[in-house]
């Protein structure tokens, strides 16, 4: 048994990372440096997913210390099902992109790789800290690496893109911040465990609910907060999209389960109505958005938003479901179809960015229109791009149908109508995937390169691997639940109890 | 038995991913063999279960693979459920699919992409077959989106030609509304018993209190859910308006025409209709939707079929027409009378296209029908076996569509409500037509004179084209004598269904006496005069009759009602994209507000300039200012 796992997790990437900003001599080095810190962090998580205990409903591997006495700020690590999950989808995608990363060809390579250690070890810190302060300081620390990926390695307009999402995030930030020294005032701790017990007035809850919902939603992003995403993932250059779109969404929606439910939830519940109209929005109208995007990064990102739409549409059902049946294992069914959502999307939406930027690095440009015909080009990518394309649009078999079966049966019971603006997805998710899959891959050649320009054995390897993921986690999502299922109860009763 | 049936999915998907991921070592040939032969071996396995169902009376094996999912107190297995019902289809669907693998392996064989097409065949039988086992909702559902997606597949696999790439993705999207609409029917029957096990909804079926559950827009729970799992079962099965993706699927090669109109996909709904016929049972309204929407796409779309001039399409329709007859009989609740025309139709409508696909390929790839005609002494063996398909779908005494079709009429006739005889003269009429558009295709193609040039250069087809046709021939003639095993056929949970059936010779005896006889009589002699003697009547060319070819030819404008709304779809897209998303949002408050702030400061700054009199105005206005204030105050 190792101890103190999580620190080594949270630190070993982000210490190895900033040794590697100052080191810029031997790109061999560099390279094989990058894949077996990410390698080691990546064998490390498995370690932590093999030692987990499934039916312990309280944290494991807990470290903690003291750290700010004064101002109750402790140094407080420790994992749930629900945590190391994430942490595994977190360097099972940090592994990847550092093996796509070697085929690509830029500038200042180290701090490129250094930019994605520190921001590996700063997202296992956010969803293993247990103290609200140093969740908000890896939360917030996470911001600098995505800003410097995007601002300078992205596209030509990536200025504006990166300071566009800097203060988005920034001004979430802030309002979860403010909530946090609120509730230490009341309570005098930051520590989770107090936060699950502390009670709230109405008033108190629905303040703090909206400020840090804000936060989150920023993050996740959730309609109307969302413009800052298409403009971000159209500039970061191809593992940055990755990551935004596999990792960094999905700290928003872990906040919301972490932070905000079980903390505020009748403040949420009195509330809820205005965050499930929202995540319809996104389900429905965002969808509809993406079908005519020209740019397939904006598509996919587009498409990103939607299917967020259906996680928190999980997470805010779960009040009108406690009160139309009372029974706990509805809340249960709901959450964890929002969790297999987050999981699922990361690996699907990775898979289509990586897709997409390797077809940008051979034909130098993403414009739909501009291409045509891929698949007499390049088959193997091109059979690889139509499954995750499959596999975005929901498809049983692949990962992403589980959570949107389950959000879908869970929101009839809650109301009709959620139910079918939410299932309006299926065409609308068919329509975008699939009619981009027309456009790109199928048809006559458009632009001729007249070259092998086909995935070489890395890439297939990534694809594969990543394809592989998508249906392993669709025919046997038992697996994943019963990591869940444990800790998704002791949430739903923390938040019953309260209500 | 349990390994059995676990063998049969998974020799499929064996073989399936065998074949689409091998490499170039294995050839086109031994590919087409060795998939052939693992189906032919799951074939086997199914006559075996088949025979042990029969064997065993009222035995019925249900068992769950492996949990899927189990969180609390819900738990989806992967599992099967094989009664006398079950069973017959799974046969069915593994013979087709066996015989169109053969007669594959010959059709294909000039193909750059041979292995793909039996990669996604073997795919394609096994969503069918995870469907038709299954024992929940789920693992029906998803067979029922995996056999959605291997068509999309199929339809597409001529992936160069624009007019394919169309027709599957169109395919796909209107299968997407149905399966919206099924979703929605399989939640609104899981809120009601927590489970999706077929089992435990249908032992709980007499616990509800139907009376006390919400009702929806003037429609009771129940009828709204069943509605909803039958708008899925249109889109599957092709009834109108969802039935647009048909006629265009006939895109992909021809024999997939066969499995998708034989066996699998378009039959899925009728299966799944007669599957939770328990439910159906209890409705009203969606049981007479059901039966309207039947019977109408059983007479309208046979008329379409009258003015068709390409041979698949002119097969294809005839599908869309014989499923109408199908989804009638469900409306009634004689889901097994429904189920014997499926049976039958699967094995002559097959063979009507494979027989098509040996004329297409005996005439290099034409498949216009005004360039054919005289090939009867060209092509002897595909003759005799299209005549056979022809004489069964026209429901000619004695072949296998006679008695299936005149039993559906017959119920329909034993039904007394006015809905169900309005049907039966819309499906009397139905049987007419069929019997026109099938004498028309036989004789312009098989009779008179040759109209493609020279008619010397044609030959029949080998063997192994010929032989899957004689085998379908077979089955086409004589599969109508299982009528008692389909009359007899218990229903789950449910039992028999009261049909009445009094024998064989009295059958037989009181269908050539029935109306159905006159129709087909009237529609020999027209189709005769009509499309073999060529003959033209004057009654033919006035005002009234082109108009009403002319309509029928437009096919009621589905067509253009579904670009329609897919163009809607796109302007609306792209009005929200330009106007709301980075009009409003992003325009006027995510980038507006800092060019507020920045306005303001400009303000701002202007008012710091330096300048002493600036200031000393400023303070002299404020000054005038506030004692203006504090003088209105006083006074």
């Amino acid at each position: 048994m190792i101890s103190n796992i999580l620190s080594l997790l949270i630190w070993v990437p982000i210490l190895s990372g900033i040794i590697l900003y100052f080191y810029n001599r031997n790109e061999k080095i560099l390279n094989i440096y990058n894949v077996l810190i990410n390698f080691f962090v990546l064998a490390l998580s498995i370690y932590l997913l093999i030692n987990f205990k499934q039916d312990v409903e309280a944290f494991q591997f807990i470290e903690k210390y003291n750290w700010i006495n004064t101002l109750n700020i402790q140094y407080f690590l420790g994992v749930d099902g629900i945590s190391t999950l994430l942490i595994i989808l977190n360097t099972i995608i940090f592994f990847i992109v550092s093996i796509y990363n070697l085929n690509l060809k830029i500038d200042k390579r180290n701090q490129y790789y250094a930019s994605f250690l520190i921001a590996n070890g700063l997202t296992i810190g956010v969803f293993s800290s247990l103290d609200a302060i140093l969740f908000y300081i890896f939360f917030e620390a996470l911001l600098i690496p995505m800003f410097l990926i995007i601002g300078i390695w992205g596209g030509a307009n990536r200025i504006y893109a990166s300071i566009k999402f800097f203060i988005y995030t920034f001004f979430g930030s802030v309002l979860l911040l403010i909530s946090f020294l609120y509730i230490n005032s009341k309570i005098s701790s930051f520590d989770i465990n107090y936060l699950y017990d502390a009670n709230f007035t109405l008033v108190e809850q629905e303040w703090l609910f909206i400020a840090m919902a804000i936060a989150f939603a920023i993050k996740i992003p959730m309609f109307p907060f969302h413009t800052w995403l298409p403009d971000a993932h159209v500039q970061a250059p191809t593992s940055g999209s990755v990551v935004l779109a596999a990792i960094l969404l999905k700290v928003g929606a872990y906040g919301f389960i972490r932070y905000v439910l079980p903390v505020v939830p009748i403040g949420a519940m009195s509330l809820d109505i205005y965050f499930i109209i929202l995540s319809l929005i996104a389900i429905a109208y965002v969808g509809l958005i993406a079908i005519t995007q020209n740019d397939m990064k904006k598509l996919i990102a587009y498409s990103s938003i939607s299917h967020m739409g259906f996680v928190t549409l999980g997470f805010f059902i779960i009040f009108q479901l406690f009160e139309k049946t009372s029974n706990v294992d509805d809340l249960i069914i709901s959450l964890s179809g929002s969790l297999y959502q987050i999981i699922s999307h990361g690996f699907v939406s990775a898979s289509l960015f990586i897709c997409v930027g390797s077809i940008y690095d051979r034909y130098k440009t993403k414009k739909i229109s501009d291409l045509s015909g891929l698949l007499n080009q390049m088959p193997v990518y091109s059979w690889f791009f139509l499954f995750f394309a499959l596999a975005n649009c929901g498809l049983p078999g692949t990962s992403s149908f589980v959570g949107e079966l389950l959000i879908i049966i869970s929101s009839f019971k809650a109301n009709f109508i959620y139910a079918f603006i939410s299932s309006s997805t299926l065409i609308i998710s068919a329509f975008y995937s699939l009619w981009l899959v027309k456009r790109v891959i199928y048809g006559e050649i458009k632009i001729d390169l007249d070259k092998n320009i086909d995935a070489n054995n890395l890439e297939k390897l990534i694809l594969f691997t990543l394809a592989l993921i998508i249906i392993i986690l669709g025919i046997y999502p038992d697996f994943i639940m019963n990591f869940m299922n444990t800790s998704l109860r002791h949430i739903s009763e923390t938040i019953i109890f309260k209500l | 038995m349990e390994l059995l049936l676990l063998f049969i999915p998974l020799l499929l998907l064996t073989s399936s991913l065998i074949v689409g991921l091998s490499s170039n070592n294995l050839g086109k040939i031994s590919a087409g063999i060795l998939s052939s032969t693992l189906v032919f071996v799951a074939l086997i396995f199914s006559s075996i279960i088949l025979f042990n169902i029969y064997k065993h009376e009222d035995q019925i094996l249900y068992e769950n693979f492996y949990n899927w999912i189990s969180i609390s107190s819900l738990e989806i297995g992967i599992g099967y459920l094989i009664d006398k019902f079950s069973a017959v289809m799974l046969f069915v669907v593994l013979l087709i699919s066996f015989v169109v693998h053969v007669y594959s392996i010959s059709y294909m064989s000039e193909e750059k992409d041979f292995k793909r097409f039996f990669s996604y065949i073997a795919l394609f039988t096994f969503s069918m077959i995870l469907l038709v086992m299954s024992n929940n909702l789920i693992q029906l559902f998803i067979g029922w989106e995996g056999v959605g997606l291997v068509s999309y597949l199929l339809i597409g696999f001529f992936y160069k030609k624009e007019s394919a790439i169309k027709a599957n993705l169109k395919a796909f999207l209107i299968n997407r509304i149905g399966d919206m609409f099924f979703i929605l029917g399989i939640a609104m029957i899981y809120a009601l018993f927590d489970s999706f096990d077929y089992r435990t909804i249908f032992i709980n079926i007499n616990k509800v209190d139907f009376e006390n559950l919400d009702s929806y827009f003037g429609l009771s729970y129940l009828d709204l859910s069943c509605l909803f799992l039958f708008i899925g079962a249109m889109a599957k099965s092709a009834q109108i308006p969802l039935h647009v993706w048909l006629p265009d699927s006939m895109e992909g090669p021809t024999p997939i025409s066969a499995l998708i109109h034989a066996a699998t996909m378009v039959t899925a709904g009728i299966f799944m209709v007669g599957r939770l016929s328990p439910l159906f049972e209890l409705t009203d309204f969606t049981n007479s939707f059901i039966l309207i929407i039947g019977s109408s796409t059983a007479l309208f779309m046979g008329l379409i079929a009258i003015y068709e001039n390409d041979i698949k399409r002119v097969i294809a329709y005839s599908t869309i027409s014989q499923l109408g007859y199908m989804v009638a009989a469900l409306g009634i609740s004689a889901y097994t009378v429904s189920f014997f025309h499926l049976f039958t139709h699967a094995f002559f409508k097959a063979l009507l296209f494979l027989c098509a696909g040996s004329i297409i390929m005996s005439l290099h790839h034409n498949q216009d029908i005004t360039k054919m005609g005289g090939l009867r002494s060209k092509l002897p063996v595909t003759y005799i076996c299209f005549l056979i398909g022809t004489l069964s779908i026209i429901g000619f005494p004695l072949t296998s569509g006679f008695f299936s079709k005149d039993l559906i009429l017959e119920v329909m006739l034993d039904n007394n409500s006015t809905i169900s005889f309005v049907s039966y003269n819309m499906l009397l009429i139905g049987a007419l037509v069929t019997v026109i558009y099938s004498l028309r295709l036989l004789f312009i193609v098989f009779h008179g004179d040759f109209r493609g040039g020279k008619l010397s250069s044609i030959k029949e087809q080998s063997m192994i084209i010929l032989l899957p046709l004689i085998l379908l021939a077979i089955f086409s003639l004589f599969s109508g004598y299982l009528i008692k095993t389909f009359v007899d056929m218990p229903i789950y949970f449910y039992g028999l269904k009261d049909i009445h059936y009094e024998g064989m010779l009295p059958f037989i005896s009181h269908g050539i006496l029935s109306p159905a006889s006159i129709a087909l009589i009237t529609g020999f002699f027209a189709a005769k005069i009509l499309y073999k003697d060529e003959r033209k009547f004057k009654m033919l060319n006035s005002a009234i009759t082109i108009k009403l070819k002319s309509f029928i030819q437009t096919k009621y404008k589905f067509d253009e009602l579904f670009i329609y709304s897919s163009n809607k779809t796109k302007k609306i897209s792209s009005l929200l994209a330009s106007k709301f998303d980075i009009g409003l949002i992003d325009g006027f408050i995510v980038n507006g507000l800092p060019k507020k702030i920045n306005k303001l400061s400009q303000i701002l700054k202007s008012l710091s300039s330096g300048y002493l009199y600036h200031y000393a105005f400023l303070f002299v206005f404020s000054i005038v200012v506030i004692f203006g204030i504090i003088l209105a105050r006083i006074l």
